[in-house]
């Protein structure tokens, strides 16, 4: 078993905490209120470092899924994946994503992604298409029971994202070391098996009443 | 050998041979020319990475820097001792809490309207919550004098006047348009340095990302038409994460920390007509953008106890 990282593992235990001592400080602008906490300096490179090395174990799950999940489309026939995100998108995002389109459909696309919410220590599959509620309210229709009923808000970051699935990272027990990330990444993609050809055709063939590429419309966003 | 697929100008050089038949075969300078063209491209072709630098590269990777187990029990540690630290604090501060606060609010201003994360509908609320003309809310400047405080601490004003607030500003980018989410302009003045007119703008930004370029052309446009002014640029997001499409300085603001700034005052709202439209606006940013449980309830198990401390200390200095 290829247990998930163990610095991944501990930023799940503590995400408060490794929020402030490491996030805040690298990608945030505000100075962490340090208040309380004992031994300062080097509990904050300690964290650093931790948080890094997080980080890293995190961006390395994430682009298994995401490898995996780009297999399951092309697998569809006539699909192909364009932009992903870059590894320092990952880092500082916290999430995955990539360009679907149906071959059949010119100039049609949409967004598919995996996030991580350290909080609720949850793993999201998600998709996304141009549109807003619109959008959102249309996948929802097509999918089905085969999506997730609570919202994606806040967990995916785009408006009108549609979550596929909610994944407890450590089941019903506490943050532990010893998470099985195949298993965790199966799970992952499993979410995404439940899109067939026809769903990427309709969810791209709707897109495509936007007049806009995936180039043109936020491109700082795809990379 | 690995064969290498044919060079580009070998391929060009075939077509061209073909295309002009008997003129290339006349015009002995051409093909002379093109294989000299070959001959330079060759050498401009990128050189294949040595092998051992990928080898010694992911050699390096993966000795990064990696903790002993002993050091991450200690991290450990010190983290659990913090978190009980701000635990017993939560619940001292915590029953000093007003009972109309909005952090006991169950009521979000834009859930019901499903645009609890709708950035328009936010930022289209702070420019009416900050404009001190405004005579509905009641406020009076205290909003913009303490949010301009928090951005321009630790300076101090003797008076702050408004020329104007708006939302949506849309403001010409030569081949495209764009739009301000939230502009002011005014004047303070101090007994130390004068009178000085100010910009204030604001970018929101919640489910969304910045366009490309997207500030440092809002930047392009103060130069333009605010160049006189003091600019107080302010990127407004749920993590308070920076921005990066700008190389001035946009201060990042996290939407929890602007309900702390608001709440530094809002105690001296209560008679306001605005009152109870600020206190669900609070609630429904803490809930709906900050993700708070609804009908949440101070206690020692809050997923994240130093904000929740940090907003009661803010909640109770102001009583």
């Amino acid at each position: 078993m290829t247990a998930l990282g163990k610095y991944f593992v501990f930023y799940l235990k503590y995400p408060a905490e490794m929020t402030r001592l490491y996030w805040k400080p690298e990608y945030g602008g505000e100075e962490p209120d340090l208040t309380g906490l004992e031994d300062k300096e080097r509990v904050r490179e300690m964290a650093f470092q931790v948080g890094q090395a997080a980080s890293r174990d995190m961006a390395d799950f994430l682009e298994e899924c995401g490898k995996k999940i780009e297999d399951h489309f092309k697998g569809l026939g006539n699909v192909t994946t364009g932009k992903r995100a870059q590894r320092s998108f990952i880092l500082r995002n916290w999430y995955w994503k990539v360009i679907v389109r149906a071959g059949s459909v010119a100039g049609g696309w949409f967004l598919c992604g995996v996030s991580v919410s350290d909080q609720e220590k949850i793993v999201v599959p998600f998709i996304w298409r141009k549109g807003g509620r619109a959008g959102r309210d249309a996948l929802k229709a097509r999918l089905g029971t085969r999506a997730d009923s609570l919202s994606a808000e806040g967990l995916a970051f785009y408006p009108g994202a549609v979550a596929l699935a909610r994944v407890p990272i450590f089941g019903n027990e506490e943050p532990h070391f010893q998470v099985d990330q195949e298993a965790l990444v199966a799970k992952v993609v499993r979410a995404f098996s439940v899109i067939r050809a026809d769903d990427v055709e309709f969810i791209s063939r709707y897109s495509r009443k936007e007049t806009d590429s995936p180039e043109s419309d936020n491109p700082t966003a795809l990379e | 050998m690995v064969s290498r697929p044919p060079s580009l100008i070998s391929v060009f050089q075939e077509s061209s041979r073909t295309c002009l038949g008997t003129i290339i075969e006349t015009v002995p300078t051409l093909d002379r020319f093109l294989t000299e063209l070959a001959a330079i491209y060759d050498t401009l072709r990128p050189q294949k990475i040595a092998s051992v630098f990928i080898s010694d590269l992911k050699a390096a990777y993966n000795s990064l820097t990696t903790m002993a187990a002993a050091d991450l029990e200690s991290l450990a540690c010190h983290l659990d001792t913090w978190r009980k630290w701000a635990r017993q604090q939560i619940r001292s501060y915590g029953k000093e809490l007003p009972p109309d606060d909005p952090l006991s609010c169950p009521i979000s201003l834009f859930r019901t309207l499903d645009y609890g994360r709708l950035e328009t509908a936010h930022t289209a609320t702070l420019a009416w919550l900050l404009d001190p003309n405004n005579r509905e809310h009641g406020f009076g400047d205290q909003l913009l004098r303490t949010f301009l405080g928090h951005l321009t601490a630790p300076r101090q004003f003797d008076a702050i006047f408004i020329e104007r607030v708006e939302k949506e500003v849309l403001i010409d980018w030569g081949d495209r348009e764009g739009r301000l989410d939230i502009l002011a302009d005014g004047e303070w003045r101090s007994a130390e340095t004068g009178a000085n007119k100010w910009t204030l703008v604001i970018e929101a930004k919640i489910d969304a990302w910045e366009g490309n370029d997207q500030l440092s052309r809002y930047d392009d446009w103060l130069l333009r038409h605010r160049a006189d002014r003091e600019i107080l640029r302010v990127f407004l997001t749920p993590d308070g994460r920076k921005a990066t499409t700008s190389d001035e300085e946009w201060v990042p603001l996290s939407f929890p920390q602007l309900v702390q700034i608001f709440r530094k005052v809002y105690d001296n709202l209560r008679e306001a007509p605005g009152f109870h439209f600020l206190r669900f606006y609070l609630a429904g940013v803490l809930q709906d953008v900050c993700r708070l449980p609804r009908n949440f309830k101070v206690t020692e198990d809050c997923p994240d106890p130093y904000f929740l401390l940090s907003y009661l200390k803010t909640a109770t200095d102001s009583i």
